[in-house]
């Protein structure tokens, strides 16, 4: 019968602190560029200009129907063979931004077609500058559409980086593996990352949750949702 | 009404629970544990060989998903002589370890060193064929040495789970290890520049020399000695037995210089033992 | 493309039939147990409720790739399972996928409002016609399309299952890649054929969603 023994993990702790902030420091570089890319994507998807919608749309479209699996391949085995050379936590990085962003480009492009033409019009009438418009009317409605998606996504984010340990980078995923080799302990090292995993994204999980709370508790009369 | 409602996600809620504590496979899979692996092939008609994907020329897959290699041919022959209808499972570097521990494999042909410390919870047979292992960088790359090769710039690239992980942190502590699932990726990695060396056993890394020895070339020194022998679990002599008999009328038949031969492309080199 | 890589044609087609196969199964498996988890997940009891909210949570925060590793090699230390590649990557992919769809079933069934409910008890109905007769066929409705995305999301998963030595479009990509030694074309033809066949699968999606709009 077999014993269950996380004592066995026990000299294998070093390097895990480590690995724990590799995962972080991957994911929330994703995060912010992912964001910036899907702002970047939103307004070309609702440009006037048609051949920049059609860009906005292909990107989308494409990023999100490859797996992230096959476009961390393409970009760091791939391309380092016609010449760009791009190193294991670049190459996720670049990977992780591109496929979130394909997804930030339709959770923002939803938020920003969902409020009304008359909106912008009205607010200039009133003499408000751009930035204004987009401080106090745009964005405060934007994001009350977008903070649940927008929280998802982030899940899927720090779920995607442990993709990076195919490539030899040295997070969460690979001290899961690597402990698990050394120590044949794998169903504890499984279940030690999958708390460690579960934490990541419930912390997440509740910061949506807790945002949600606070913008109902100052949510103006009619508001949906 | 309601309580109809009840029932209904009650018998759900049970369902769910009974299935879940009644998959208790463990007893009975323990129970087989206490037969020999030779009875227990014999019955079955089936000998499942656990080998490694993605390490030419010992073993590797054919685009259909096929393992073809050296130690394939091997595998082969033992179960050709036991009468016994082969059955690959692909693992990779460490499942080789898992594969014989939960039995999910009779056997291992898979370019498997014998070393003590795999030995505490698996066996091993005498060995078919000695390694080395040896550090490979592109022709045009500055190092020159291993010395030169201990230091926190370069990257040196191998397959997760073998004897590379100890060998190159004795010989060069100070470098990054790029660890990769198999070795036709830690190869791919060094060709295409993602990584500056690449820890490779001695042999592969003849055969890797003698097709694109144009583009590669070895930093000097031979940094193991290791003795690639058939795996098997631990704990079952009669299974042994065969196994090392086997082994022994293979390297004296002649027929291990011929599969060598076939697969490396040259003659097996004779090992220098310093004792 | 160069003809070496074409010669492995009937490769990259094997993968895709191994790909659509594994995936169509584990979305079969992971609506059944997913079905049973999203009406858990809106039972009249705080305790079920929680226990579906637990497994809905953990299933979709620990990441696939750690599930295949957990269900291969640590369920088969643990419980001396003879796990084949084949049975891991199905009961990873299932587990994620079922956490996914109980979360579609519960917002389909949820679409349905009380009154309706209520409506058809006070008729005389009993609660599974009720189920049968009036809440399943609106719910099916409001749960196709997002079901073809969590379809396509399975599919993109099941590529992980190449890491654990399964055969599917990824692993069957590597392995040409590693007989012909060329990387970007083999990698770029994998890409643009999950592209092709999740793109296809998004418009059926598509077509679905605008003809069961024209019903309601």
């Amino acid at each position: 019968m077999y014993e269950f023994a996380l004592a066995g993990l026990l000299p294998y702790t070093g390097p895990l602190p480590r690995a724990i902030v590799l995962t972080l420091w991957l994911s929330t570089l994703s995060i912010l560029l992912s964001v910036a890319v899907g702002v970047l994507g939103a307004l070309c998807r609702t440009s006037t200009s048609l051949v920049l919608r059609w860009i906005g749309g292909a990107y989308v479209e494409v990023l999100r129907n490859i797996p992230l699996l096959v476009v961390i391949y393409l970009i760091f085995f791939g391309l380092a063979q016609v010449g760009l050379r791009v190193d294991g936590f670049n190459s996720a990085l670049i990977a992780l931004t591109l496929n979130a962003g394909a997804y930030m480009t339709e959770i923002f492009r939803g938020g920003l077609i969902a409020i009304p033409r008359g909106q912008y019009e009205a607010a200039r009438s009133q003499g408000m500058t751009a930035f204004q418009l987009y401080r106090y009317v745009v964005f405060p409605q934007v994001f009350r559409i977008i903070y649940a998606p927008l929280g998802n996504l982030m899940i899927g984010i720090v779920i995607g980086s442990s993709l990076a340990s195919v490539i030899g980078v040295e997070e969460v995923t690979t001290w899961m593996r690597r402990a698990g080799d050394e120590t044949f302990r794998y169903m504890e090292s499984f279940l030690a990352v999958g708390v460690i995993y579960v934490v990541l994204a419930q912390t997440i999980n509740i910061g949506r949750i807790v945002t949600g709370r606070w913008l109902l508790s100052r949510a103006p009369i009619g508001h949906r949702r | 009404m309601k309580t109809m409602r009840r029932s209904v996600l009650g018998a759900l809620a049970f369902g769910v629970l009974s299935a879940s504590l009644g998959w208790s496979p463990a007893a009975e899979a323990q129970q087989q544990q206490q037969q020999s692996v030779l009875s227990e092939v014999l019955k079955r008609g089936v000998l499942r060989i656990a080998t490694i994907g993605g390490n030419p020329p010992y073993s590797s897959l054919d685009p259909s998903g096929k393992p073809v290699g050296y130690d394939i041919d091997i595998a082969n022959l033992l179960a050709e002589q036991l009468k016994l209808k082969p059955e690959f499972i692909v693992v990779d570097v460490p499942g080789r370890i898992t594969a014989l521990q939960t039995r999910r494999a009779d056997v291992t042909f898979a370019n498997f060193t014998a070393n003590v410390e795999r030995s505490k919870v698996i066996a091993f047979t005498d060995p078919y064929v000695v390694v080395g292992s040896i550090y490979m960088v592109k022709k045009d790359s500055p190092i020159q040495t291993v010395e030169q090769l201990n230091d926190p710039k370069y990257k040196i690239g191998f397959a997760r789970g073998g004897t590379a992980e100890g060998i190159s942190a004795l010989t060069a502590p100070k470098s990054q290890k790029v660890r990769f699932d198999t070795v036709g990726d830690a190869y791919l990695a060094m060709q295409s520049g993602q990584v500056d060396s690449q820890l490779q056993d001695s042999l592969q890394n003849a055969s890797y020399m003698a097709k694109d020895g144009d583009k590669y070339r070895n930093l000097p020194g031979n940094w193991s000695y290791e003795e690639i022998s058939i795996g098997l679990p631990a704990g079952d002599f009669d299974w042994w037995r065969v196994l090392n008999i086997f082994v022994k009328n293979f390297n004296a038949s002649g027929e291990n210089a011929r599969l060598f031969k076939k697969w490396f492309g040259y003659e097996m080199p004779a090992v220098q033992q310093k004792y | 493309m160069s003809s070496q890589v074409a010669a492995y044609w009937y490769v990259f087609l094997k993968g895709v039939g191994i790909t659509l196969w594994i995936s169509w199964l584990a979305l079969i498996l992971g609506g059944a147990v997913g079905l049973v988890i999203g009406l858990l997940r809106i039972a009249p009891w705080a305790a079920v409720r929680w226990a579906a909210i637990v497994y809905i949570e953990v299933f979709r925060s620990v990441p696939p790739l750690v599930l295949f590793f957990g269900c291969f090699y640590g369920l088969s230390y643990a419980m001396k399972l003879d796990l084949s590649p084949f049975s891991a990557a199905t009961i990873a992919l299932t587990l994620t996928a079922s956490a996914l769809m109980a979360e579609v079933v519960r917002a389909g069934i949820e679409s349905v409002t009380r009154g309706q409910w209520e409506a058809a008890l006070s008729q005389g109905m009993t609660y599974p016609q009720v189920f049968r007769y009036v809440v399943w066929p609106q719910a099916i409705r409001v749960m196709l399309p997002p079901s073809v995305g969590v379809y396509i999301s399975t599919l993109k998963d099941s590529s992980l299952a190449s890491i654990i030595g399964y055969v599917e479009l990824t692993k069957s990509g590597l392995l040409v890649r590693e007989s012909t030694g060329i990387s970007f074309e083999v990698l770029l033809i994998i890409a643009i054929l999950y592209f092709v066949i999740n793109y296809s699968i998004s418009l059926v999606g598509a077509a679905l969603e605008r003809r069961f709009k024209y019903v309601h």
